[in-house]
């Protein structure tokens, strides 16, 4: 076997090298010769000749030429970095502006980007040696400074942004010279880069002298520089000519494409449409049979898991049967067949590609009996089981949440409970999602049916932000579980993968939200768009190109 | 005529002081206009800034002084004054109005007089069949099924998106079918009623030809009921072409309203919705000139 496959390997090698396989073909071809993943990285890193994911190569400066037109589903709101690290904005602001680090788009795994080595110097201290020659758009120098400031702003606690609640520890960054940066934590924080790879760095000079440009006036260092803003219409981008990866061997991707223009199409039919006409090169979150129309359809696994969060001190769902009676109420891959079109139940809220994820849990089963019985048990117990539940959704979150909504209901309804379903608009549904345990009223009785993505691929990141306690999107307190999970965050390697799993179980066992489904996401693309969906969901135009 | 504007104004300042009590009366603008994690010293801080800490009948007063200078604040979505904003957008909601009712209006007179001339006819049959079948489709359904067939399909216009001719004609149709069927409806039987009457009769009797009868005397008699219900139309697409808009992209008020009530923009609200009264206020305006140049029993003093 392994002889057989040195054969192989051997061969793509001389093809990478000779530019004929992409990075993306060779890290495929190679996984499907039985290589494990860090040997994929290992081989990519020794192949430079690879070109970068079906791209020019990367460090090959080619003039970029053409146009790229993505629809998007709704505009965003703004281009802040520490607001847009997950909404609307993100497949734009990240463009613009880069990360320390980011991910290998085929491996999955941590790359430098503004930085080009990292290592944990001590428990809390994680040193980040900068790549030097970075300028921003507008030509101010990125340096330690920079980044350390635009570390400290995002993650304040003072700023205390929505993303605040995805930091672990504290943390504050210090230049220590012109291109190295420390980053402290009150506490130690193994899976720091992870974090510091979520939201990118901003330009220290418009943060302090023009904070007022910049919801729609990014400034960055990425391959791609901010044109316009049309709102209502679109928003333009344009390569930059003094991108620091058109001469570096290890950017993860060129620029060639010229300009980039995003347009908003809330409707997934008119996005295909686009699409399929030539009007748009790329159509995002379409409805399976949507994609099917265009001329490419892609489609990806996703970091996002669509879950039921209970409000768990409501008089019902307090009662653990109650809640196990609902996880089993609902047929999930029923759910995702027939609604998503595809996905895999879930039984947790995070997918095989984070740390913490336990293999050994299943999917809560689909059995109404069960159901009814443990209903009717609690109700002669004296439980409120008539006390009524709302099972409320954000409006346009994502394709059929409101059928998926009054499903719910109707299940919960069907099984004793009295369920209704709610579409919400967004100001008011944010503003009662993103509370926490303590804060929600006793009879609000809501489920919530928010996906949840875990970019960090961390188990951490989840369970402070929805299983803990304090946590700031939390309807779920169980003090063993914070003790568990406070234990867990400062390991490392194989021990937090198992201290993160017993978390997950300890979740899970008591019922303290109802996973449904790991999302599927289909994007049309042009047939001459190349391009593969990454398992973060990032939307990087250096690693489209044209064929 | 004096009379009639004044009309106007009392009606929009009616509604001024309507949208700035309703507003207000949603809940803490300061808490409304915070992001959530705003603690409650910046809640208060913005308050005093704001000066909503004043007796409301001040609050109003200084309210309907900035709007007198066209200031409605800025927008706590997007940062910018509110005004330009919505100003901004009425060109497209005007263009999308203007073509829908230019394409609409003229075919459903022509499909009312085709109808009302040969009553019971097949020609009458057909015509009732289009007009209901325009009143009840789903403008939303409309939208797609043109987009499929003339843009995938045909290859003859673009899906969606502002611009050109080309760019407003589907979503244009798509809006034009509900005021054609229903005008259609009114002109059918507004001319049946009118051509019933003695002056008809007697002006066939002079020998004028049926042309004639039709298009000078008789249409012209039943004009009232048709342009009262045109206006109607034209208010109802300056108001609520909002399916549309979304679906093609359109940047009008309609959109910009819902996005501002979703985002509790209140500035922006308020911008929006006395524009739209603005417009509408404008075209009832009309209407009620129209009114006077074709019947002169209706007068303005």
């Amino acid at each position: 076997m392994v002889r057989s496959n040195d054969g192989v390997i051997d061969r793509l090698i001389e093809d990478a090298a000779r530019g004929r396989l992409s990075r993306r073909d060779l890290a495929r071809r190679a996984a499907a010769a039985g290589l494990a993943a860090p040997a994929i990285a290992l081989l990519l890193r020794s192949t430079p000749g690879a070109a970068a994911q079906g791209s020019p190569a990367a460090g090959a400066a080619v003039e970029p030429t053409g146009k790229v037109v993505l629809a998007m589903t709704v505009e965003p709101d703004t281009l802040e970095n520490w607001r847009a690290y997950s909404t609307d904005g993100h497949p734009v602001i990240r463009n613009v502006q880069e990360a320390l680090l980011n991910r290998d788009p085929v491996t999955n795994e941590l790359v430098g980007e503004l930085a080009t080595a990292w290592e944990q110097t001590d428990e809390v201290t994680w040193r980040f040696t900068l790549r030097e020659g970075v300028t921003f758009h507008n030509g101010d120098p990125f340096n330690a400074e920079v980044a350390a400031f635009g570390i400290n702003y995002t993650w304040s606690p003072e700023n205390n942004f929505q993303i605040y609640q995805y930091v672990g520890p504290d943390m504050t960054a210090t230049a220590v010279d012109e291109y190295t940066v420390d980053v402290v934590t009150e506490a130690p924080d193994p899976i720091l880069p992870s974090r510091l790879y979520f939201s990118p760095i901003p330009n220290m000079i418009q943060v302090q002298e023009r904070p007022e440009t910049l919801p729609d006036q990014p400034i960055g260092t990425g391959p791609y520089r901010f044109v316009e803003w049309n709102r209502g219409q679109y928003i333009r981008l344009a390569a930059n000519p003094d991108w620091w990866g058109n001469t570096a061997d290890d950017a993860h991707g060129a620029v060639s494409i010229n300009e980039v223009e995003y347009v908003f199409r809330p409707e997934s039919a008119v996005r295909a449409a686009m699409v399929a006409t030539g009007e748009a090169q790329l159509g995002r979150f379409l409805s399976p049979e949507d994609c099917q129309t265009t001329p490419k359809c892609e489609t990806a696994s996703s970091v996002e898991t669509i879950f039921l969060r209970l409000d768990t001190m409501h008089p019902a769902m307090a009662d653990p049967r109650i809640r196990q009676a609902i996880g089993l109420a609902i047929d999930k891959q029923g759910v995702a067949d027939q609604l998503f079109g595809g996905g895999e139940a879930a039984s947790q809220l995070v997918g095989p590609s984070a740390t913490g994820y336990n293999e050994e849990l299943e999917p809560y089963p689909y059995d109404l009996e069960q159901a009814r019985a443990l209903v009717a048990e609690a109700a002669a117990d004296g439980v409120a089981v008539d006390a009524p539940i709302r099972v409320v959704t954000r409006q346009g979150i994502y394709l059929r949440n409101d059928e998926f909504a009054q499903y719910v209901a109707t299940q919960l309804s069907d099984i004793g409970l009295t369920a209704t379903s709610e579409v919400i608009e967004i100001a008011q549904y944010n503003e009662q999602y993103d509370i926490n345990y303590a804060d929600v009223p006793e009879d609000r009785g809501w489920i919530g049916t928010n996906p949840h993505g875990n970019e960090i691929m961390d188990v951490s990141s989840t369970a402070r932000a929805y299983y803990s306690c304090e946590g700031g999107s939390s309807t779920y307190c169980n003090p063993a579980l914070d003790e568990a999970l406070n234990a867990a965050i400062p390991l490392t390697g194989d021990e937090r993968a198992a201290a993160l799993a017993e978390v997950t179980r300890m979740y899970y066992e008591d019922y303290g939200s109802i996973p449904i489904l790991h999302m599927p996401l289909n994007y049309g693309l042009a047939a001459n768009l190349e391009w593969t969906p990454r398992l973060d969901g990032f939307m990087l135009v250096k690693e489209m190109s044209y064929s | 005529m004096v009379r009639r504007l004044a009309h106007s104004v009392f009606v929009l300042l009616g509604l001024v002081v309507v949208v700035f009590f309703v507003t207000h009366s949603l809940g803490d603008p300061a808490r409304l206009m915070l992001r959530p994690e705003a603690t409650e010293e910046q809640v208060q801080a913005l308050r005093d800034t704001l000066g909503l800490n004043d007796p409301i009948l001040v609050q109003f007063g200084r309210y309907m002084a900035n709007l007198a200078r066209g200031d409605f604040g800025e927008s706590i979505w997007q940062r910018v004054p509110a005004l330009p904003i919505v100003l901004d957008r009425v060109p497209a909601t005007l263009y999308l109005a203007g073509v829908t009712l230019a394409v609409s209006l003229p075919l459903a007179v022509f499909l009312g007089v085709v109808s009302a001339v040969r009553p019971r006819s097949l020609a009458d049959r057909v015509v009732t069949v289009v007009s209901l079948t325009g009143v009840s489709t789903a403008d939303f359904w409309l939208g797609l099924m043109l987009i499929l067939l003339f843009a995938v399909r045909l290859e003859w216009l673009p899906t969606s998106g502002f611009g050109g001719l080309q760019f407003v004609v589907l979503p244009a149709i798509a809006l034009a079918f509900r005021p054609m069927g229903r005008v259609s409806q009114v002109v059918r039987s507004s001319m049946l009623d009118e051509m019933g009457k003695g002056y008809v009769t007697t002006a066939r009797a002079k020998g004028l030809g049926e042309r004639v009868v039709i298009l000078f005397h008789t249409l012209k008699n039943a004009a009232i009921p048709i342009i009262t219900l045109a206006g109607d139309e034209a208010a109802a697409l300056l108001n609520g072409a909002v399916v549309i808009e979304t679906l093609f992209g359109w940047p009008g008020v309609g959109i910009l309203l819902i996005q501002a009530i979703e985002r509790r923009d209140l500035p922006l609200i308020e911008a929006s919705v006395i524009a739209i009264a603005v417009m509408i206020v404008t075209v009832n305006l009309v209407v009620d000139l129209i009114y006077a140049r074709i019947d002169a029993r209706v007068q303005y003093r």
